[in-house]
């Protein structure tokens, strides 16, 4: 080669070599202003997993053609009928395109909602195992990827509030049964200081670990039993210990029981279960108890003194992703439409609460237990002072007209005053029914409580026939013998009172002295009717049913009393001729 | 012949030296297990089980595939560049000779490495249960709906009535003087075909439709027989749902009030999503003992206020094993390499080595999507349809179709018995056909063309 090409050359590659230090040096600052103009779609994960990191840099160019291919996979296979393949399809599409919160919504979105529904209602196994993979992808991975996208956290309160805590699928109160269960066994008593504990307990294994007496009990729950050894898998495997014993071994469980009533087992029990919720429910126990603080009820009247939420039920998960939402995500100074749409969960969490916050799971030897909702009429004050709160946050913000809020909140205090007064709670009502004559200054509301309450029953019972009336009375007689069979004595009395009312009412209104033609049967009868309705009802488990006979047997044997006597007249007036005028 | 199997021993001589081939092979080795492991599907085994069979196929189709187009085109392109061909022609071999000895190559690799592969995929399905521990519900559960080859059963529209009608239809307007001007006989015609083809489907408030099928002998009555199926409505209800009443047996007992039944009738209640496809089970002991079974679906007016039109309504029914079945898919795939294998060496004939694995692959991939650019045409406006029908439609027909009922991976997904006719049929137009015309214009180029370059 001659030496003017070498020359040539070296120069060349000189220059590119100065060319490209010099456009290096300009990398930084076209980076920043590409992120402050916002033209960067896909920012670079950090601290994602190197797989993830891989999947999303490695492809380059051809990672959108690949996901084209996964996407129009996953609508064929769908359009077929075919969900084999959709969680899987869901996790490759997001680990493509993990900053795409737009992905993770639908997907989610897609398995909990399209897929579930697609199998056959007689295997709610596997649609809430659907359900829970929508909700999972969600709550572990998309939230993870992308934690300023208040959409994702919205889709996934929804889940909660929509999907397991509505009643719109055939399944739904498996899938209630199942969360409550599930929290059930991780909350404890759900007092005020049980959430302390849990917030004031240590987030790594190695903290609790470096207390002594936890110490003594973790080494010999390790020497106990092999499956204790591993360190990352211990927590896993003491909660199971607690909940299913026959899994491990006799030895392990004598420790367990060695370390009974001990300060050392409380704590860990309180450390295990906290670090449960932080990393499998990815519950973050300071979140929850600053949630029962200022959401929780306060039957005592003081805003101070407040019950934690009952975290079994769907719509308390979901005012936590929504709370969650706005702490992370909220943009303060603007109020978008899927911060409102987010707002919007916490307002119906508190609602759904009050109108149907009680589950319980009826427990029944040998089967599922059945669960059964009911309001929760603790949370009146609580779901009442975000009303009126919102009402003033909707003129204050937005200067718009309340009207619609006003009106329904002035519906739901006439509701509430005839809910709390069915049930007995007198004063309650009064105090409610004070408010709402002093919000709502109107005609209407001129008479004292009681006269009220007893108009509303007579323009209830207004028009309706005997027939209608006598069921009206059956059915809240019906819901008191529930009440008692679930020993909630209180509301049985309540309800039973009220259905007196409401016979007695009828009565004097409708009573035909001369002919009886309108007459109600005799409340006693009508009594004994219910009990027979209940105890056929197949609605309630047989289980259920047959305590409630036992428990009126032993503990109230003068109103079995009445209903054996009612029984025999029962069956002696069927037996007599029908007598003429 | 034995000059022909001599090429053919040469041909796999080359084809297994060539690094395509090793690194197909150790992908495949490596890869087939690993899928096992890690494809998870919907979490259930029969998902699992699914999502491995299809993936596992899947890979395994397009790794052969490619390696074949590979092999196909190099074999003769890389003989005629290295000019080893003239080692070869100088013998008494004739050219369409080397042309098929090639050919016969490529298969025998593509035989032996799918059978290999195949054989693995299948030891495979069979270990992941047994791996799985998988409880004895889910187990039955794949039993009766992986393990096995279901007979899908239609009933399709009677075309004849139809179109009856439809003739009957446009003969009333036109007495009356009612007929669009805009349009043209044909169109109205098949307008009205239209509209009879949904009143036939359709099912209103207190109707029924019954789809009737016969001659059906089940392998074993003690089996099941499902239905799938997926609603159409007129009016969408408010929940997306509909209640569907079914009866699925010899509705002749019913329709004709014969005394005593001679086989049981199944009566199937449901409410379920609209436009999702849905399955329900029955026992294969509601087929009459003469073969018939009927399928009666009742929109009851008392829970639907809609018009529902149930849609590809099947009836899937035993009819085989799932081994046979697989055996079946396989050879399906084997279909497209010998189809891609005459391909490459036809066109490997008359074009370099580049161009001819372009054209090549380009034609695979354009046969995965086949199905989806044929459908996609019928949306076409009328004058290019027209076009389309004397021009790109035939040419379309001279392409293969990997995709839709030519996809094996969707007969082992839903466990669909993939007949021995229908295989035959993909073969005798595929392979004797296709393939055979590719050839033969191969063999024609080849015979014609020079060999040797004269260079000054």
């Amino acid at each position: 080669m001659r030496w003017r090409n070498i020359i040539i050359c070296l120069a060349c590659v000189v220059g590119a070599a100065l060319l490209l230090t010099a456009a290096s040096t300009r990398l930084d600052s076209i980076s920043s202003a590409r992120q402050e103009m916002g033209l960067v779609i896909n920012e670079p994960l950090e601290n994602a997993p190197p797989s993830l990191a891989f999947a999303t840099v490695a492809m380059g160019a051809f990672r959108g053609l690949v996901v084209d291919i996964l996407w129009i996979r996953a609508d064929k296979l769908k359009e077929q009928g075919q969900f084999f393949d959709a969680k899987q399809l869901a996790e490759w599409i997001t680990i493509l395109q993990p900053r795409f919160a737009g992905v993770w919504d639908f997907h989610a979105w897609n398995m909990a909602y399209n897929i579930s529904v697609a199998i056959p209602a007689t295997r709610w196994q596997e649609r809430w195992r659907w359900v829970r993979n929508g909700y999972e992808l969600l709550r572990d991975k998309g939230i993870e990827m992308n934690p300023h996208s208040i959409i994702l956290y919205r889709s996934l309160a929804w889940i909660f509030q929509h999907k397991i805590g509505g009643v719109t699928d055939d399944c739904h109160k498996h899938y209630k049964r199942e969360l409550a269960l599930a929290m059930r066994s991780l909350l404890g008593p759900q007092t005020n200081e049980y959430f302390q504990a849990l917030t004031a307990t240590g987030k790594n294994f190695s903290d609790v670990a470096a207390d002594p007496a936890v110490g003594e009990f973790i080494k010999a729950l390790k020497s106990a039993d092999e499956a204790f050894e591993d360190d990352d898998e211990f927590v896993g495997n003491y909660l199971s210990l607690r909940q299913t014993p026959k899994k491990f071994s006799q030895v392990a469980f004598d420790v367990i029981d060695r370390f009974r009533g001990s300060e050392a087992l409380v704590k860990f029990d309180i450390f295990a279960k906290a670090y449960r919720l932080r990393n499998t429910w990815k519950l973050d126990c300071d979140l929850m108890h600053r949630l029962n603080r200022k959401y929780g009820p306060f039957p005592s009247g003081d805003p101070n003194d407040r019950l934690p939420l009952n975290w079994e039920h769907p719509d308390t998960h979901a005012m936590y992703w929504a709370e969650k939402g706005f702490v992370i995500a909220g943009e303060k100074e603007e109020y978008s439409i899927d911060e409102k749409n987010t707002d919007r969960i916490i307002a119906h969490g508190l609602q759904n609460l009050y109108r149907r916050g009680k589950v319980i799971v009826y427990p029944i030897p040998g089967e599922l237990p059945s669960v059964f909702v009911r309001p929760d009429l603790r949370m009146f004050d609580v779901y009442n002072e975000d009303c009126i709160k919102r009402i003033e946050k909707y003129e204050a913000f937005e200067h718009g007209n309340p009207k619609g809020l006003s009106d329904g909140h002035r519906n739901m205090l006439k509701n509430s005053v005839l809910s709390f007064y069915q049930v007995g709670q007198t004063k309650k009502a009064g105090e409610i029914y004070n408010e709402l004559r002093k919000r709502y200054p109107r005609d209407e509301f001129k008479d004292d409580m009681h006269t009220w309450a007893r108009k509303r029953i007579l323009s209830e019972i207004k028009g309706i026939t005997i027939k209608d009336a006598t069921e009206l009375i059956v059915l809240s007689l019906r819901d008191a013998y529930f009440s008692y069979a679930v020993h909630e004595d209180d509301e049985a009395f309540g309800k039973e009172q009220w259905a007196k009312e409401v016979f007695m009412i009828y009565q004097t209104k409708y009573s035909d002295e001369e002919w009886r033609r309108l007459d109600l049967p005799d409340f006693e009868m009508l009594r004994f009717v219910a009990f027979l309705d209940f105890l056929r009802d197949r609605f309630y488990p047989e289980h259920l049913r047959n305590a409630l006979l036992a428990r009126i047997k032993v503990e109230r044997p003068d109103l079995f009393e009445k209903l054996q006597k009612q029984k025999d007249l029962f069956i002696q007036k069927s037996q007599s001729p029908a007598q003429t005028p | 012949m034995h000059s022909v199997w001599a090429v053919a021993r040469n041909t796999i001589a080359q084809a297994v030296r060539m690094k395509v081939a090793v690194i197909v092979i150790i992908m495949l080795v490596i890869l087939l297990p690993l899928m096992s492991v890690i494809m998870v599907g919907d979490g259930t085994l029969h998902g699992k089980l699914q999502t491995f069979i299809s993936y596992g196929l899947s890979l395994t189709s397009l790794l052969l595939c490619l390696l074949t187009i590979a092999v196909a085109t190099y074999t003769l392109t890389g003989d005629l560049k290295t000019n080893q061909i003239h080692l070869v022609v100088t013998k008494p071999i004739r050219r369409f000779q080397i042309l098929c000895g090639k050919l016969l190559g490529v298969v025998i690799l593509d035989v032996f490495l799918l059978a290999a592969f195949a054989s693995v995929i299948y030891v495979l399905t069979l270990l992941i249960p047994k791996l799985a521990k998988a409880g004895s519900a889910e187990l039955e559960q794949v039993k009766r709906e992986f393990f096995t080859a279901r007979l899908s059963l239609t009933a399709g529209l009677d075309e004849e009535k139809i179109n009856a009608l439809a003739t009957q239809a446009y003969e009333k307007l036109e007495r009356s003087r009612q007929l669009p001007e805009t349009m043209t006989k044909d169109q109205i015609l098949s307008e009205l075909r239209g509209q009879e083809r949904l009143r036939a489907r359709a099912v209103e408030p207190g109707a029924r439709r019954v789809w009737e099928f016969e001659n059906i002998a089940p392998a074993d009555p003690n089996e099941s027989l499902f239905v799938r199926y997926k609603y159409e409505v007129s009016v969408e209800p408010p929940d997306y749902r509909v209640h569907g009443s079914w009866l699925v047996g010899d509705y002749r007992q019913i329709r004709y009030g014969m005394g005593d039944w001679e086989s049981p009738v199944a009566r199937i209640e449901r409410t379920e999503l609209i436009r999702q496809f849905h399955e329900f089970e029955v026992s294969a002991g509601v087929i009459a003992p003469d073969g018939y079974l009927a399928v009666v679906f009742f929109n009851n007016p008392y829970l639907n206020q809609t018009t529902i039109i149930p849609e590809e309504v099947q009836a899937l029914l035993k009819t085989g094993s799932f081994t046979a079945n697989y055996i079946r898919a396989v050879l399906l795939i084997l279909v497209r390499l010998i189809f891609l294998a005459a391909l490459g060496i036809s066109v490997s004939t008359w074009l370099s080595f580049p161009v001819a694995i372009f054209i090549c692959t380009m034609f695979f991939f354009i046969g995965t999507v086949n199905g989806f650019i044929v459908e996609s045409f019928s949306y076409l406006g009328q004058v290019i349809h027209i076009i389309y029908s004397l021009t790109i439609r035939p040419v379309l027909w001279f392409l293969p179709r990997f995709d839709g009922e030519f996809n094996p991976t969707q007969f082992m997904v839903s466990a669909k018995l993939l007949s021995w006719l229908f295989l035959v049929k993909v073969y005798a137009v595929t392979v004797f056909i296709k393939s055979v015309l590719l050839l033969l214009f191969g063999m024609w180029i080849f015979n014609n063309r020079e060999i040797a370059k004269i260079s000054a």
